[in-house]
């Protein structure tokens, strides 16, 4: 995983940079003192996983998180617990309260590895489902989206679409792991297909799907992306 | 580690090295030595910087100092920050916490025999 600190306190940033070595689980490709420091590389270079201090000289934690290009998967690191609420806008994955312990950040690490699994996951491999006369094997990993079509349900994959006798509720059912969710009474799609999300709707290869109101924030959740 | 290295007294806090460095010596080593090597110029601007007068110029630089003094066992030390940085952030004049500021850094002062005590039995344990 590759990972990235941005910590201003000296013997903080030193004892997190021993930490990831330790803990045989992160890849440090970078360890910064400011937020300024820091905001070139990171913008250059896509990093998974990102501790990050929020009070800092210059441009604080918050406002790095603003100006980056992408999202990775952030754990805070302050002697404040009065950023959490902030911290929750952000839909940051943990926070760690300075100073800190050995313990409490490789429990912070568990929660990123359950995080890419729940999402890096499939139910299954493969699996059959009867369209046209004959039964068709599907790989999980290939499908783009589900559609419901009333008592029909259309899976889509990059080349073909599937129709078969199901409705979506069955469907999900069988799919309530994994990188699928439903997005809307009539679409189930795989997360990790997708392209954009524009207010209300999401893309994946040239389709657009429609999110549900209700549903949204839960989208954005797993995807973790920042409204 | 714990029983050997940091004995109890030594006046830090034992429970939260044993905590924080397990029985990594080596690591508690490097950090007790960066303490060490830092002190002198975080003293200094710690007092420089309460002596200018600014405010929240201190209350910035004491936020930034006071966890380092814990990775050293001085948790009461950080607490005693944490206090003063909550007073300036309250608005306090700073001339009223002078009392408060001279005793931290008095604190830290006295401490130092115990930690450079520390760092030498961490080092003759990694000579082991």
């Amino acid at each position: 995983m590759k990972t990235v600190i941005v910590e201003d306190e000296n013997l903080s940033r030193k004892l997190l940079e021993t930490y990831c070595e330790k803990c045989g689980l992160t890849k440090l490709c970078g360890s910064f003192e400011t937020a300024n420091e820091a905001l070139e590389f990171l913008n250059g270079d896509e990093i998974q996983l990102l501790f990050l201090d929020v009070e800092m000289p210059g441009i604080n934690g918050f406002e790095l998180l603003d100006r980056m290009s992408y999202m990775p998967k952030v754990i805070l690191t302050t002697s404040k617990t009065e950023y959490a609420y902030t911290a929750f806008q952000y839909d940051v994955v943990d926070f760690l309260k300075k100073p800190i312990q050995y313990n409490r950040f490789l429990a912070a690490l568990n929660k990123i590895r359950q995080l890419n699994n729940e999402l890096q996951s499939t139910p299954e491999e493969d699996f059959y489902i009867k369209s046209s006369g004959k039964f068709v094997k599907l790989r999980y990993s290939d499908i783009l989206f589900i559609e419901s079509l009333g008592d029909y349900v259309k899976y889509v994959t990059e080349d073909k679409a599937y129709v078969t006798h199901s409705t979506l509720k069955m469907v999900e059912e069988k799919m309530s792991s994994g990188p699928f969710m439903k997005v809307h009474r009539s679409f189930i799609v795989n997360l990790q297909k997708v392209k954009d999300i524009k207010y209300y709707t999401l893309a994946i290869a040239d389709k657009t799907i429609p999110i549900s109101k209700t549903l949204k924030s839960e989208v954005l959740k797993r995807l973790k992306i920042v409204e | 580690m714990g029983k050997n290295v940091f004995e109890a007294d030594t006046g830090l806090d034992k429970a939260f090295l044993d905590a924080v460095y397990e029985n990594d010596t080596q690591t508690a080593a490097a950090i007790f030595e960066q303490y060490l090597i830092d002190l002198p110029s975080d003293l200094a601007s710690i007092h420089n910087c309460f002596s200018s007068g600014d405010r929240e110029q201190f209350r910035s630089l004491i936020h930034k100092k006071k966890v380092g003094f814990s990775y050293v066992g001085l948790t009461a030390v950080t607490a005693d920050l944490s206090e003063l940085e909550n007073k300036c952030s309250a608005g306090a004049d700073l001339k009223e916490c002078q009392q408060q500021v001279e005793s931290v850094l008095k604190r830290i002062n006295e401490s130092t025999e115990a930690v450079r005590q520390v760092l030498k039995r961490l080092q003759q344990h990694e000579d082991q």
